[in-house]
């Protein structure tokens, strides 16, 4: 080969690679979202396939799903719909990555009907400025688990109700020395997530909620450290008092990850989990704590209710509440005219009702793996009460499922900004580097900072 | 009407060869390195935040005022300067003696030179989570600490609450010794090589006149090895001033803000708060005071004489 022929030939498979690289029209429905499940949900989008004959052409984005959502957003890659965090929600319409769905609702009764049936923490959280923007992937909310052998062992019948009553009880289960599966005394019998990351610190708002504290007002001003009865610092200061001085909280909640596999190992008594996850920490598969329990009792089954959920304390008695979240679908702007009415299909079948008139996609993520879901009316689905009562109690998540509320500031476009700002000031907080009312009264100001920013 | 003399054409030709060859290059570092430095500086002079990307404008210094303003900025600095200062010396004090050592003559050294570098092969990410499994709540190091604490407080009586990672003090000080352990391989790379450049005269005359194996190293080596110590302090500084990726997977910037490093930052504007005005600010930043500390090493081995030209 002459050094010419090599120039020529090597400029002519370098313009051909170019020319494949350059983007085709994907002839199905572009669809995107976070990795969990891909088998899955590749197995329920052949069943919609199957089902209206629409081509999907599904990419589950692997790392960091909002940094790179980002910056494919920026970058104007195709794409008809995609997952939604509540978290990232009003940010991405403020950036006018996402399209309203009130027409497309407007024009499919059956579908808009299920609107009545959604929570009404889940609707709040798919709609922004008046607009309906997404349908429901999975939502859940927090609740308070407690090991129900180990209370026992430490002469406990029942879990406290107030946070008073659980500093007292956590106290005497630590000095009853109860032990873990294998065999190490606890030394702290409560762990909470207070780790900071983009989707940490819920348990903040679940605590505060379940005391049924206001955090903002209607106008999204912060209400804290001075709001109703100061309970925004009353729980404040109780959580750094369990860490600090009743050395109950264990000082590990503010850099562990992945609750659930704490809760399973059988390292803590107490703590706040996604009400999902009770199936995981129940399940012997999963669950150190579930399995030495189903060994005790020489039982084949596969779940033991070991942790068991209780309404989260509360400054008194009489309170009650807790955080939810929501995951969505969602259109993008970028979505193709001629696919629009394609890619709503898809929408629809994915979360709300398939071609049959079921809640298909809902179901079966409960039924394999336990997901919440938005719809009340699922709440009185056979399957879901049966499979509920394998390691939970059907009751309790009925009850606790009318006093969810979200995030009150989530939708404010300076969320980001206060998300970044307030978990090292609480972390500070319980740190004992500064008070629990300088904390809350350092990121009140930053809030109304950020208002008049934003305004 | 001119004439073209077939000669000077041919000169002609000949001087251009070598720049048309040299086009394509210089396309590349255009397109790649040129453009997005100086278009990202651009975008440090706009308001641009992709939350109100119908409100992008030119402010001119305004994300600088700002970041100089804030005690964010100013925080992350010293904690910047801390976790660099650290870990330039403890990569130089270690990378030398390991390459002091590696440097003898001993069995099995080319299988110990191969071995040490593996924690350079080793990505960020990757060694921030290996050392998260470390020092976790069930990671080796940490029970070795926590059983160390134990031990103290039985001894000499005390009541000092391990805390592990929760620790401001420890998570810092880990960070640095995860980032150390992953550079002082490649500044060892450097120290080998500028001591098997010592000319083996000046040793034996050493020893001749007496000198002990400390006033050697003393007055031999390290003169020798200041070269390197500047490119060593040089590399090491700009990598601590970018230390992300490890922050991003060991402490995710806590516990309080106890590691927020300034590259951690810039990422929280980019990304968080996708403000990417302020991010490019940030980045610019940083820039400028790595630039300015190289200055200043440079300076001060030049002006003392301690680096030829």
């Amino acid at each position: 080969m002459t050094r010419r022929t090599f120039l020529q030939s090597s400029t002519a498979a370098g313009l051909g690679l170019m020319a494949r690289c350059s983007p085709a029209p994907s002839p199905g429905v572009i669809f995107k979202g976070w990795v969990y499940e891909p088998d899955l949900v590749r197995e329920n989008l052949d069943y919609f396939e199957q089902q209206t004959g629409i081509t999907v052409d599904y990419n589950a984005v692997s790392g960091n799903y909002h940094d790179k959502m980002v910056a494919l957003h920026v970058g104007g890659a195709p794409m008809e719909c995609c997952y939604v965090r509540d978290d990232d929600f009003a940010e991405w319409v403020e950036a006018g990555w996402l399209r309203p769905c009130d027409d497309l609702l407007a024009a499919d009764p059956e579908t808009s009907a299920t609107t009545s049936d959604l929570f009404s923490y889940n609707l709040s959280s798919m709609t922004y400025g008046g607009e309906r923007y997404g349908l429901p992937y999975y939502t859940d909310f927090n609740i308070w688990i407690y090991n129900e052998p180990m209370l026992e062992a430490a002469g406990f019948d029942a879990p406290a109700r107030t946070l008073d009553e659980l500093t007292e009880q956590a106290i005497k289960v630590r000095e009853a020395r109860v032990r873990t599966p294998a065999g190490d005394v606890i030394e702290y019998p409560i762990m909470l997530n207070f780790r900071q990351s983009v989707l940490g610190f819920l348990d903040w708002w679940t605590l505060n909620y379940a005391s049924e504290a206001t955090l903002f007002d209607d106008d999204l001003n912060p209400t804290f450290p001075d709001d109703e009865d100061r309970r925004a610092e009353t729980i404040l200061q109780w959580l750094t008092d369990g860490i600090q001085r009743h050395r109950i909280i264990s000082p590990s909640s503010l850099t562990a990850g992945q609750m659930r596999d704490h809760v399973a190992s059988g390292r803590q008594v107490y703590g706040i989990l996604n009400k999902y996850d009770l199936e995981y920490v129940n399940n012997r598969r999963n669950s150190a704590a579930a399995d030495d329990e189903l060994k005790r009792r020489g039982s084949d089954a596969q779940h033991a209710k070991v942790y068991r959920m209780a309404p989260v304390p509360s400054i008194s008695a009489e309170q009650n509440g807790t955080l939810g979240w929501t995951r969505m679908y969602c259109l993008t702007s970028r979505c193709r005219e001629d696919r629009m009415q394609d890619a709503w299909e898809l929408m629809k079948f994915l979360g709300a009702k398939d071609a049959a008139g079921e809640y298909y996609t809902a179901r079966r993520w409960f039924r394999l793996r336990g997901l919440g879901f938005a719809y009340r009316s699922l709440l009185d689905d056979p399957v879901v009460i049966d499979q509920t009562e394998q390691w939970g109690e059907i009751e309790k998540v009925r009850e606790q499922a009318r006093y969810v509320r979200p995030r009150e500031n989530i939708k404010a476009p300076w969320f980001p900004d206060f998300k970044i700002y307030y978990q090292p000031e609480i972390q500070k907080v319980l740190l004992g580097q500064q008070s629990a009312r300088d904390g809350l009264g350092k990121i009140a100001q930053r809030c109304r900072q950020l208002i008049a920013d934003w305004s | 009407m001119t004439v073209l003399n077939p000669s000077h054409l041919m000169s002609r030709t000949r001087d251009a060869l070598p720049l048309l060859l040299n086009l394509p290059a210089v396309i590349l570092l255009l397109a790649f390195i040129a453009y997005p430095i100086g278009i990202s500086f651009w975008m440090s002079l706009h308001r641009y935040n992709l939350r109100r990307p119908d409100q992008v404008y030119f402010h001119g210094l305004d994300n600088y005022a700002t970041i100089l303003a804030s005690s964010e900025f100013w925080n992350a600095l010293w904690i910047s300067l801390y976790f660099t200062f650290m870990a330039v010396l403890l990569v130089i004090v270690i990378a030398m003696a390991i390459a002091l050592l590696l440097h003898e003559s001993f069995r099995g050294r080319g299988v110990v030179r191969a071995l040490l570098l593996i924690p350079w092969a080793i990505p960020g990410v990757v060694n921030g989570l290996m050392w998260v499994g470390l020092l976790g709540d069930y990671g080796a190091f940490n029970a070795m600490l926590a059983d160390s604490v134990a031990v103290v407080n039985y001894l000499f009586g005390l009541d000092i609450v391990y805390t592990g990672m929760a620790s401001p003090f420890v998570a810092l000080n880990a960070a640095i010794g995860a980032h150390v352990w992953r550079s002082v391989p490649f500044a060892c790379i450097i120290f080998l090589a500028a001591i098997q450049a010592i000319p083996t005269e000046q040793y034996r005359a050493a020893r001749v006149d007496g000198a002990t194996s400390w006033n050697r190293f003393r007055f031999i080596t390290l003169p020798w090895l200041y070269h390197a110590v500047l490119v060593v302090a040089i590399f090491e500084t700009m990598n601590g001033f970018r230390a992300f990726d490890l922050i991003y997977a060991l402490t995710g910037g806590g516990p309080g803000d106890a590691t927020h490093v300034i590259a951690w930052q810039t990422y929280k504007e980019a990304f968080a708060r996708l403000d990417f005005g302020g991010a490019n600010a940030y980045s610019y930043l940083i820039t400028v005071i790595t630039m300015t500390l190289a200055v200043i090493y440079i300076r001060l081995l030049y002006r003392r004489g301690l680096v030829q030209g």
